[in-house]
C-alpha cells in the first residue's frame, strides 16, 4: 500500500484552544481525499501542518515517505500546493507568473496553463492584482495543474469560482487523476461538487473528528429520517444511535448511521410516540449538514 | 543549522549594540564633571594660588601653598599678567614687578601661549599648504594661488586650474634638493592661515629624519637643513609666529621631549619636563614677561613647573585628586559591564572601536547574569539548557549584554 | 531557477532601483553645482584651504542616501512577500528556503552595491574637476562609512520586515540602531581611517541575519 500521505495522532492547539486531537489518517495514491468541515474546524491548519508551516502540539505527519516538517526541496517538486485564499505573486502578469514557475519545474505542461488561462479572456499582460478573486483563483489553479505534480494539494479550491469554473475544474481533476494515478487531498466547505469527486473523507466538527470513511460507505449508511411526535416534545441525546437532530414544533428531523428499524426501536424506548417515520434520501451536501449541524 | 548560527550572528550584534548602549545610558545618569584645578604661579608673592571647590558647586575658594585664602579680587590681584584688566578697572595694576615697569602693553607684548593637547597627535589631515610671501612689499600676508605637496617631489598646485604649476614646483625642487632633501617628506608643519603677524613658512622633516626650514621671501625659495639631530624620533611640531621672536616652534618626540627651536640659529631648547606623557596628557606652556609657566595633567593629576627665562626651575607644584575609575559609580559599572565599546574619545579626532576591559569587577557581574540567564531560561522558559549551549557562554563571556540578547533572542525547536 | 528569482526580485524592485539611481545622480549633480558655485563665488585657494583645514565635508548631503535607498529598497523587496502570507509561494517553491533568502538578500545587495558606485564615481569626477587629488580621495574614503551603513540597513530592515512577530521586529530596530549609529559619528574626513576594518568585519555578521526570522517565518513560530 502506498500511502502518499500519512498522519499519526495528530494534536493541535492554538494557545489553549483544542481544534481537534489525535487524528489518524492515510491517503494511497491514486485517491481523491477531502477533509470537510466547517469555517474554523482546522482545515487550513491541517494543511499548514502538512506542508511543514505550523508545528502541530504533538503527532507527526508524513508526505512521500518525509517528514512533513522538513521535505527536502526536491521532493517539494512534487507537491503542487494551492495556498488558502488562492495566494499568488499578484506584482506579476499572466505571462511573468508562468515564466517564472516553468523554471523550477522539470515537467512543466505550458498547454495546460495557457488552456485554463485562455478561458478568462484576459490579456497576458493583465496583471494579476487587476484581477477579480475568482480570476486569480483560476490563475492559481491553471499553475498547479501546469505544474503536474504526483501529489495535489487544494485548500478550498471553490473560492470565488462560478458554478461552470468549478465544474470545469473538476473535469480537469479527476481527469489528472485517472490518467497518472495522481493523489489529491483537497479541504472544502462547499460540498455540492464533491460527491462524484471525492474517494475518502474526513469531516471535522468543533474540537472533534466527526467522520472518517470512504464517501460511497457514508452516503449508503447515514440516514435522515422524519417524524412527528405527539405530546411531550423531548429532547434527544446524542448517542451511537442519534448523531444528530432537530425539530420545529412537533416535526422532527433525526440523522444515524443506524437502520430504520432499529432507529424506531430506540426512539419507542424512550417512550416518545411517533407518527409518520420515513425516510428521507441525501446528497452529499444534506448528509455533511445533517452531521454537522445547521449552526 | 543556518538558522542556529543565524541567530547566534543576531546575538553577537545585539552584544555589539548593548555593549555601545548600556554604558552610555548609564553615564547619561550617573556622570559628574570633573573640576581641574586651576594653578598658576603669583609674580607678587612668589608662590602657586590655586582653586578649590567644594563639592562640585560653583563655591570656589582661593588658595595658596602656605594656606592663607584669597576672596576673588585679592586672587586676581597677585595675577596681574593674567587679569591686568581688571587690576586696572581697580587701579590695583602695579607700577612695576620685580623692578621692571609694567604696562598694559608691555604685558601684552611679552606674553605668549602654546598648548598641547593629546587630540592633536590624533587628527587626520591633508597634507597641503600655501606658502605665503614672508617678506612682502604689503602689511597684509596675502594668499598665494598655489597649494604645495611634497611626495617624490615638491608640487605646487593652482587652485584655479586645478593643475601643478611646473616652473614654480621647478624652482622648489631645485632648493630642496640643494640642501639635501630626501623625498618623500615624513612631516609638514605651519599655520596655512593669513591671520597671523607674519610668516615663518614650514618646518619639515624629510625621509631621512632631518628638519627643514621653508620659506618664501621675495619670491625666491629660502630653505635650510636646520642642524637638527635627526635620531630625535620628533612626532609633531607646531609653529609659533610669535612677535616675540624667541623660538620658531615648538616640537614633541615619541619620547615625550618638548623642545623649543630657537631663533638662534635653530639650536634647540629643552623644556625640564620628565614625566609628561603626550597621548594622556594636555599641556599649557605660558611665558609671561618675567616668568614660564608649564602646567600639564590629566583627569587625575596635574603638576604645574614654573622655569625662569634661562630655563631653570624655580618652583614645582603638584596635586592629585580622585580618579574616574574609583568614583562608587565606576565600580558599580565596573561590576554591570564586563568591558565596552568607546567609539568617541577626547584624545583623538578619529572614531574608534575600541574594546575597554573594566577589570575584575566585572566577574560579579557575569555571575549575576549567568544566574539570572540559567533561572530565566529553566524556570520561565522552560528550555533545556543543553541545547543551545553557546547561549551560557556567551553570557560567561560578555555579562549582561550576552544575558539580554540570549533572552530576548529565543532559540526555536531546530530541525 | 537563479535566475527564476533574479527575475522575480526585479519585477518588484525595477521602480525603486531606477528612482534611486536618479534620485542620486540628482543630488550628486546638486552638489557639483554647489561646488562650481563655491569656486565662483570664492578665491579657489580659499575655499581648498577652507575644505581642508576646515574639514567642511562638502558632501554632506550624501550621508543619508545610502541609508535611506537600502530600506526603501528592503520594504519594496520583502512587503509583497509578507502580505497575504505569500511568503508560503517563496517557502514552497522545490528550492532551498535558506538559498532563496540568501539569493534575494544578495539581489538587494547588488543594486546597493549599484548606487554606492555611483555615488563613488560621481564624487570621484567632481573632485577631478576642482579639487586636488588628496581632497577627491579624502571624500571617497570618507563616504564609505555611510556606504556600509547602506548595506547594513537593507540587511537589517529586511530581517525586521521578513520576521513575523511584532516584538522581534521592535527589538530588530532597538538594537541595530546603535550600530548603524555608529557609522555617522565623523566631524571631518579620514575619520574613519583606524576602525572601518573592524566596523566592516563586524558588518559582515549581518549578512546572515535574516535566516532566523525566514526560520520563524517558515515553521509557524510566532512568539
Amino acid at each position: 500500500m502506498d500511502n502518499v500521505i500519512e498522519c499519526v495522532n495528530l494534536t493541535h492547539c492554538y494557545g489553549k484552544k483544542l481544534i481537534y486531537k489525535d487524528l489518524n489518517f492515510s491517503v494511497q495514491r491514486g485517491k481523491i481525499f477531502g477533509i470537510l468541515g466547517k469555517n474554523g474546524t482546522g482545515k487550513t491548519t491541517t494543511i499548514n501542518i502538512l506542508m511543514g508551516f505550523l508545528r502541530p502540539t504533538s503527532g507527526k505527519c508524513y508526505i512521500l515517505g518525509e517528514e512533513s516538517h522538513n521535505l527536502f526541496p526536491q521532493t517539494r517538486a512534487k507537491i503542487g500546493l494551492l495556498h488558502e485564499s488562492h495566494v499568488c505573486y499578484e506584482f506579476m502578469t499572466v505571462a511573468q507568473v508562468e515564466k517564472f514557475y516553468s523554471r523550477f519545474f522539470l515537467k512543466w505542461k505550458k498547454d495546460l496553463y495557457y488552456g485554463l488561462i485562455d478561458r478568462l479572456g484576459v490579456s497576458y499582460d493583465h496583471k494579476i492584482s487587476h484581477m477579480s478573486c475568482g480570476q486569480r483563483s483560476q490563475v492559481a489553479l491553471g499553475l498547479i495543474m501546469a505544474q503536474n505534480p504526483e501529489l495535489m494539494i487544494l485548500d478550498d479550491y471553490s473560492m470565488g469560482l462560478d458554478a461552470g469554473y468549478r465544474m470545469l475544474f473538476i473535469d480537469y481533476l479527476t481527469d489528472y487523476v485517472r490518467e497518472n494515478n495522481k493523489t489529491v487531498f483537497m479541504t472544502s466547505h462547499i460540498i455540492q461538487d464533491l460527491e462524484q469527486v471525492i474517494d475518502d473523507a474526513i469531516i471535522i466538527g468543533r474540537q472533534k473528528i466527526l467522520l472518517q470513511m470512504p464517501i460511497k460507505e457514508f452516503l449508503s449508511t447515514f440516514h435522515q429520517y422524519h417524524f412527528n411526535v405527539e405530546g411531550r416534545l423531548p429532547d434527544l441525546d446524542f448517542d451511537d444511535t442519534i448523531a444528530n437532530w432537530e425539530s420545529l414544533k412537533n416535526h422532527y428531523t433525526v440523522y444515524s448511521f443506524k437502520a430504520e428499524k432499529d432507529v424506531k426501536t430506540y426512539l419507542e424506548n424512550k417512550g416518545i410516540s411517533i407518527q409518520d417515520f420515513h425516510e428521507i434520501s441525501m446528497n452529499l451536501e444534506h448528509a455533511f449538514i445533517g452531521l454537522t449541524g445547521k449552526y | 543549522m543556518t538558522a542556529k548560527i543565524s541567530r547566534y550572528s543576531i546575538i553577537i550584534l545585539v552584544t555589539v549594540s548593548l555593549s555601545i548602549l548600556l554604558p552610555n545610558l548609564y553615564w547619561m545618569i550617573f556622570d559628574k564633571p570633573i573640576r581641574t584645578p586651576q594653578v598658576s604661579f603669583s609674580p607678587i608673592i612668589k608662590d602657586f594660588v590655586f582653586t578649590q571647590t567644594k563639592n562640585n558647586n560653583d563655591d570656589k575658594i582661593y588658595l595658596d601653598t602656605q594656606g592663607n585664602s584669597y576672596d576673588r579680587k585679592s586672587y586676581q590681584a597677585l595675577l596681574p599678567f593674567s587679569y591686568y584688566y581688571n587690576l586696572e578697572r581697580w587701579g590695583v595694576l602695579p607700577d612695576t614687578i620685580e623692578g621692571i615697569p609694567i604696562s598694559i602693553s608691555y604685558i601684552r607684548r611679552n606674553t605668549q601661549f602654546v598648548r598641547l593637547r593629546s587630540y592633536y597627535f590624533h587628527t587626520p589631515m591633508i597634507q597641503l599648504y600655501p606658502l605665503f610671501e614672508s617678506q612682502s612689499d604689503f602689511a597684509r600676508l596675502e594668499m598665494p594661488n598655489e597649494m604645495f605637496r611634497i611626495t617624490n617631489r615638491i608640487e605646487f598646485l593652482d587652485a584655479r586650474t586645478n593643475s601643478v604649476v611646473d616652473s614654480l614646483s621647478e624652482i622648489y625642487n631645485l632648493a630642496l634638493v640643494e640642501q639635501g632633501f630626501q623625498f618623500p617628506a615624513r612631516y609638514i608643519a605651519g599655520n596655512p592661515t593669513t591671520r597671523k603677524a607674519f610668516d615663518e613658512g614650514y618646518f619639515i622633516i624629510d625621509a631621512a629624519n632631518s628638519v627643514f626650514h621653508l620659506k618664501q621671501i621675495k619670491g625666491k625659495p629660502y630653505c635650510v637643513n636646520t642642524g637638527i639631530p635627526a635620531n630625535l624620533n620628533i612626532r609633531y611640531i607646531t609653529v609659533q609666529e610669535n612677535s616675540r621672536r624667541e623660538f620658531y616652534a615648538l616640537m614633541v618626540t615619541r619620547e615625550n621631549e618638548i623642545l623649543l627651536i630657537s631663533y638662534d640659529n635653530y639650536k634647540l631648547i629643552r623644556l625640564p619636563v620628565d614625566d609628561f606623557i603626550a597621548d594622556e596628557m594636555d599641556l599649557l606652556f605660558t611665558i609671561d614677561p618675567i616668568y614660564r609657566t608649564i602646567k600639564y595633567f590629566n583627569d587625575q593629576e596635574l603638576k604645574c613647573i614654573v622655569i625662569d627665562k634661562d630655563y631653570n626651575i624655580i618652583d614645582t607644584y603638584e596635586t592629585i585628586w580622585l580618579p574616574k575609575t574609583e568614583w562608587t559609580s565606576s565600580k558599580i559599572a565596573a561590576s554591570l559591564f564586563p568591558f565596552q565599546v568607546e567609539r568617541e574619545n577626547a584624545r583623538t579626532d578619529y572614531v574608534l572601536f575600541n574594546l575597554k576591559f573594566n577589570g575584575w569587577l566585572a566577574l560579579i557581574g557575569i555571575f549575576l547574569a549567568l544566574g539570572i540567564t540559567v533561572i530565566v531560561k529553566t524556570v520561565v522558559y522552560r528550555e533545556n539548557l543543553k541545547e543551545n549551549r553557546f547561549d551560557l557562554l556567551i553570557v560567561a563571556v560578555t555579562g549582561l549584554y550576552g544575558a539580554l540578547a540570549v533572552l530576548l533572542i529565543r532559540p526555536e525547536p531546530w530541525d | 531557477m537563479y535566475k527564476a528569482i533574479l527575475y522575480k526580485e526585479w519585477l518588484k524592485i525595477r521602480w525603486v532601483v531606477l528612482g534611486s539611481v536618479l534620485v542620486i545622480l540628482g543630488f550628486l549633480m546638486y552638489i557639483g553645482l554647489n561646488v562650481r558655485q563655491y569656486f565662483e563665488m570664492n578665491d579657489p585657494i580659499k575655499v581648498w584651504i577652507y575644505l581642508i583645514q576646515k574639514k567642511v565635508l562638502y558632501y554632506s548631503l550624501l550621508k543619508f542616501i545610502p541609508i535611506f535607498t537600502a530600506i526603501v529598497l528592503a520594504i519594496v523587496q520583502f512587503t509583497p512577500e509578507m502580505a497575504k502570507k505569500r511568503y508560503r509561494l517563496t517557502f514552497h517553491l522545490p528550492f532551498s528556503e535558506t538559498k532563496s533568502l540568501l539569493f534575494m538578500s544578495g539581489i538587494g545587495l547588488a543594486f546597493i552595491l549599484l548606487i554606492a558606485i555611483i555615488l563613488l564615481v560621481g564624487l570621484a569626477i567632481i573632485g577631478s574637476i576642482y579639487l586636488p587629488a588628496e581632497v577627491t580621495i579624502s571624500s571617497l574614503i570618507s563616504v564609505l562609512p555611510w556606504l556600509l551603513a547602506g548595506f547594513v540597513s537593507y540587511l537589517a530592515t529586511s530581517a525586521i520586515v521578513l520576521d513575523p512577530s511584532w516584538k522581534y521586529r521592535l527589538l530588530f530596530v532597538l538594537f541595530f540602531a546603535p550600530f548603524i549609529q555608529s557609522l555617522f559619528l565623523e566631524n571631518g574626513y579620514y575619520e574613519y581611517k583606524y576602525s572601518i576594518g573592524i566596523y566592516f568585519l563586524i558588518s559582515l555578521l549581518f549578512g546572515i541575519i535574516i535566516l532566523f526570522p525566514g526560520y520563524r517565518l517558515r515553521k509557524g513560530s510566532v512568539k
